[in-house]
C-alpha cells in the first residue's frame, strides 16, 4: 500500500529509490519465522556425534548420515512411502465423492441442504481423539486395521467435508448458464460433468487436492491408532523413536526434512491458486 | 454389513436414542415436504426455522445435562424434567 | 443462490458422500454413546451403569482443569494470532515474484506434519542443541521441561509460528479482492492508515476473519500432536489439552466408560462451537432476516381479504 500512495503521489523514479521499510520488516519477520525449519536442515546436515559434540550456528562439516540411515532402513523409508500411499489414496477418493456432491450444493437446493451442509462441517470441526477406541475397534472387524486404505478412509472423516465445501466455491463460479447450453447441445449429465465441467475448474480441483494432500499427510493421531506395522505412518515412526533410549537426532531431522518436501513440491505446483483458494475463505 | 454393527457392545437406550433421531429427521423431512417450515424470529433473537429450533433444543438440553451432572449430588431426574420443559418452550417460542 | 433450482434428485449426487461421513462419524459416535453408558470388562462381561460415567466425567478435577486450561489456550491464540496474522498480511507484497515468494515461505508452516512440527521445536528450544532455546538462555534461565511457565510459553510460540500463516493467507486474499479505488478514494479524502484499515478493509474482511476464528478456535480446541511431541503435557499436566487426556484415557487406560462419556461432552461442546460461529457467519445471508412484526401481519391480512371478496363475488358470478 505504501509503494502504491508512492508512486501515485510522486511518480515511479522516487519510489525505485524508495526505502520501503514496511518490505524490510516484511522479510525480516519471514527470516526469523524460517528459523527453525533452517536449524532442522542444519541439524539434518550433521552427523549425531558431531550435534551432540558441540554447539555450532553454521556447520562446520557436512554428514549425509542422517539421510543415509533414513534411506537404507526399511523401517524409515518403508513408512515413508507408507504415508504417502495412504495420503495419495485418500486424494482420489475424496475427491471422487466430492465433485458430484459439490456440484450439488452449487446448483440446486433440495430439502436438507443446508442441515446436511453444516452436518458435514461439524465433522471437519471434531477432535479425532473422540473417535480413536471406535475406529480402532470398527476397522478391526472389517479387516481395515493396519492398512493404507483403513487410513485412507478414516482420514475422510475430515477430508470429504472440506473437499465440498472448497469445491462448492469455485464451483459456484462457473455461470450456469454452461449447463443449459450443454444440456440444449443433447450432452447427458455424466458426459457433461466429465468432459466440460470438470476441465473447467481444474484449478479449483489442484487447490483442493492440495488441501486434501496437506490435512492428511500432516495427521499422526488417526493414523498411528489403527496401524501397526505393515501401514504404519512415518509420523508414528518418529514419534516411536523418540520414547527409545538416546535419540538419534541427526536421523530425526533428516526424516522431518524429508517429510517437509513433499509438501513444498506441492506449494510450487499450486502457488499460484492458494491465493484463490482462501479467498474463498475456505480452508 | 452387519459386522459394521456387530462389534459395538449395544444398550437399549442408545438404540432407541439413534431409532428416535432417524425418526425424526425422516418425519421432519416428510413435515417439511407438505408444509414447507415458516423462518423466524423468536426469543433466542436469530431467525430459525423448525429443524434449527429442534437442534437448538436438542443441544441446550444436553448442555443443561452436562451442567447437573457437573453438580456434585444433583438430583438428575428434576433437572431432565426441567430441562425438557426448556425444550419445549424453545421449540414453541424459540 | 436465488437462481439455485430446486431438485430433489440432487441426493443421488450427495448420497456418496453421505455414505463415506456417515460410516466415518456415525458408526464411531454410536459406538462411543454405548461405551458411555456401561462398565465393559471383558466381550461378555458388562455391566449396565446409566449416566455414572457422565457425572463421574463432569466432576473429574483433572479433566475439568484441562477443559479451562484448553480453553485458556485457544483464547491466548485468539488474541495472538488473528492480529498477528491481519498485521502480517497487510505487509505481505501483492504482486510479483515477490508475492509468489512470500505465499510459499509463509505456507511452508501449514504444510509441516503436525508432529514434525513438534520435533523441530522440540531440537530448536532444547537448551543444549537447540538454536533458539541457547539464545533464549543467555537472557533467562528457560527449561520446558521443568518450568511450567516456559512450557506454556514455548506451546503458544510453537502454536503462532504454526497457525498464524493461516489467518495472515487468509486475510491476504481477503485484501487482494478490494478494488483499488476503494484505497484511492480513501487517499483522496485524506484517510489515516487507521482509518483505512477500519472503514476500507475491515468491513471487507469480515467473513474470512470469521473463518479464521472458526478454524483456529477448532482446530485449537482439539490440539494433540504438536504438545504432544514437545512436552508430553508436562511439566505435571501444565500443558495438557484436552485431546491430549482424552488419548491416555481411551488409548493408553483403554477405560471405554470414562472415554465415552468424556467424548460425548467433548462432542458436544464443538457442536455448540460450530453452531454459534455457522450462525453468526451466516446471519446476514438467512432469508426471512427482516422481524414479522403484529403490524405487517395485519396489513398481509388485509391485502388478503379484497382478494378473497373479489374472488367470491367471480364465483357468484359465474
Amino acid at each position: 500500500m505504501t509503494t502504491m500512495m508512492a508512486t501515485s503521489a510522486a511518480g515511479k523514479k522516487t519510489s525505485r529509490f524508495h526505502f520501503d521499510l514496511r518490505s524490510w520488516l516484511f522479510w525480516l519477520i519471514m527470516a526469523v519465522w524460517a528459523l527453525p525449519v533452517v536449524w532442522l536442515i542444519s541439524m539434518s546436515l550433521r552427523d549425531n556425534a558431531d550435534i551432540l559434540a558441540k554447539f555450532e550456528v553454521i556447520p562446520s562439516e557436512i554428514s549425509f548420515t542422517g539421510y543415509i540411515k533414513f534411506f537404507e532402513d526399511p523401517s524409515w523409508i518403508g513408512s515413508y512411502m507408507n504415508s504417502v500411499t495412504y495420503t495419495i489414496l485418500n486424494m482420489v477418493l475424496s475427491l471422487i465423492v466430492a465433485l458430484p456432491a459439490a456440484y450439488a450444493f452449487s446448483r440446486y437446493t433440495f430439502s436438507g441442504d443446508k442441515h446436511l451442509f453444516f452436518w458435514l462441517l461439524t465433522n471437519r470441526m471434531a477432535p479425532a481423539a473422540v473417535f480413536l477406541l471406535p475406529f480402532f475397534q470398527l476397522y478391526q472387524s472389517l479387516d481395515l486395521f493396519d492398512t493404507a486404505l483403513g487410513v485412507a478412509l478414516a482420514h475422510m472423516l475430515f477430508n470429504v467435508p472440506l473437499a465440498v465445501w472448497i469445491l462448492e466455491g469455485f464451483m459456484s463460479g462457473v455461470p450456469k448458464q454452461l449447463d443449459e447450453i450443454a444440456e440444449i447441445d443433447g450432452y447427458k449429465f455424466p458426459r457433461f460433468f466429465l468432459t466440460i465441467f470438470i476441465p473447467m475448474i481444474r484449478s479449483g480441483i489442484g487447490v483442493t487436492a492440495f488441501f486434501l494432500f496437506m490435512f492428511s499427510w500432516v495427521e499422526l493421531l488417526i493414523a498411528r491408532t489403527i496401524t501397526a506395522t505393515a501401514a504404519k505412518p512415518i509420523a508414528a515412526q518418529m514419534t516411536r523413536t523418540i520414547s527409545a533410549s538416546g535419540i538419534d537426532w541427526s536421523l530425526l531431522s533428516a526424516a522431518g526434512v524429508m517429510t517437509i518436501l513433499p509438501g513444498v513440491l506441492v506449494i510450487w505446483f499450486v502457488r499460484n491458486y492458494i491465493a484463490k483458494g482462501f479467498a474463498l475463505g475456505r480452508v | 454389513m452387519f459386522d459394521t454393527f456387530d462389534w459395538i457392545p449395544w444398550t437399549t437406550p442408545i438404540a432407541i436414542v439413534f431409532i428416535g433421531v432417524a425418526v425424526m429427521i425422516t418425519g421432519l423431512t416428510i413435515w417439511g415436504h407438505y408444509r414447507p417450515p415458516v423462518r423466524r424470529r423468536g426469543f433466542l433473537g436469530i431467525v430459525t426455522d423448525r429443524s434449527e429450533r429442534v437442534y437448538i433444543a436438542i443441544i441446550s438440553f444436553a448442555l443443561v445435562m452436562v451442567i447437573s451432572f457437573a453438580i456434585v449430588d444433583s438430583d438428575t431426574t428434576i433437572w431432565a424434567i426441567s430441562a425438557l420443559a426448556m425444550v419445549v418452550v424453545i421449540l414453541i417460542w424459540g | 443462490m436465488d437462481s439455485k433450482k430446486k431438485n430433489n434428485k440432487a441426493w443421488f449426487l450427495v448420497l456418496p458422500v453421505v455414505f463415506v461421513v456417515a460410516f466415518t462419524a456415525i458408526i464411531p459416535l454410536m459406538a462411543v454413546a454405548n461405551y458411555s453408558l456401561q462398565d465393559i470388562q471383558g466381550a461378555s462381561n458388562r455391566l449396565f451403569v446409566g449416566l455414572d460415567f457422565f457425572k463421574r466425567v463432569a466432576t473429574d478435577p483433572n479433566i475439568q482443569d484441562a477443559f479451562v486450561r484448553n480453553l485458556n489456550l485457544s483464547i491466548q491464540i485468539l488474541f495472538i494470532q488473528i492480529p498477528l496474522g491481519i498485521f502480517l498480511a497487510r505487509l505481505m507484497p501483492r504482486s510479483g515474484w515477490k508475492a509468489s515468494a512470500a505465499l510459499v515461505v509463509m505456507a511452508i508452516p501449514l504444510i509441516i506434519p503436525w508432529n514434525v512440527v513438534g520435533t523441530t521445536w522440540r531440537i530448536f528450544t532444547r537448551g543444549d542443541i537447540g538454536l533458539g532455546g541457547v539464545l533464549v538462555n543467555q537472557f533467562f534461565d528457560y527449561n520446558l521441561s521443568e518450568d511450567t511457565t516456559d512450557a506454556w510459553v514455548t506451546i503458544l510460540v510453537m502454536d503462532t509460528w504454526h497457525w498464524t500463516p493461516l489467518v495472515t493467507l487468509l486475510v491476504y486474499a481477503g485484501l487482494r479482492s478490494i478494488p483499488q479505488a476503494y484505497y484511492q478514494a480513501a487517499a483522496i479524502d485524506g484517510a489515516s492508515p487507521m482509518a483505512v484499515f477500519r472503514f476500507v478493509e475491515l468491513p471487507k474482511l469480515k467473513r474470512v476473519l470469521m473463518i479464521a476464528l472458526l478454524l483456529r478456535f477448532m482446530d485449537s480446541f482439539m490440539m494433540y500432536t504438536e504438545p504432544f511431541v514437545v512436552t508430553g503435557g508436562g511439566p505435571g499436566s501444565s500443558t495438557q489439552t484436552l485431546s491430549i487426556l482424552l488419548t491416555t484415557i481411551a488409548i493408553g487406560q483403554f477405560d471405554l466408560g470414562v472415554a465415552g462419556a468424556f467424548s460425548l461432552m467433548y462432542f458436544l461442546f464443538i457442536q455448540i462451537f460450530s453452531f454459534i460461529f455457522f450462525t453468526v457467519l451466516t446471519l446476514d445471508e438467512r432469508p426471512g432476516a427482516t422481524k414479522v412484526t403484529p403490524k405487517d401481519k395485519k396489513a398481509a391480512k388485509q391485502e388478503k381479504q379484497p382478494n378473497k371478496v373479489s374472488s367470491k363475488l367471480k364465483k357468484v358470478q359465474k
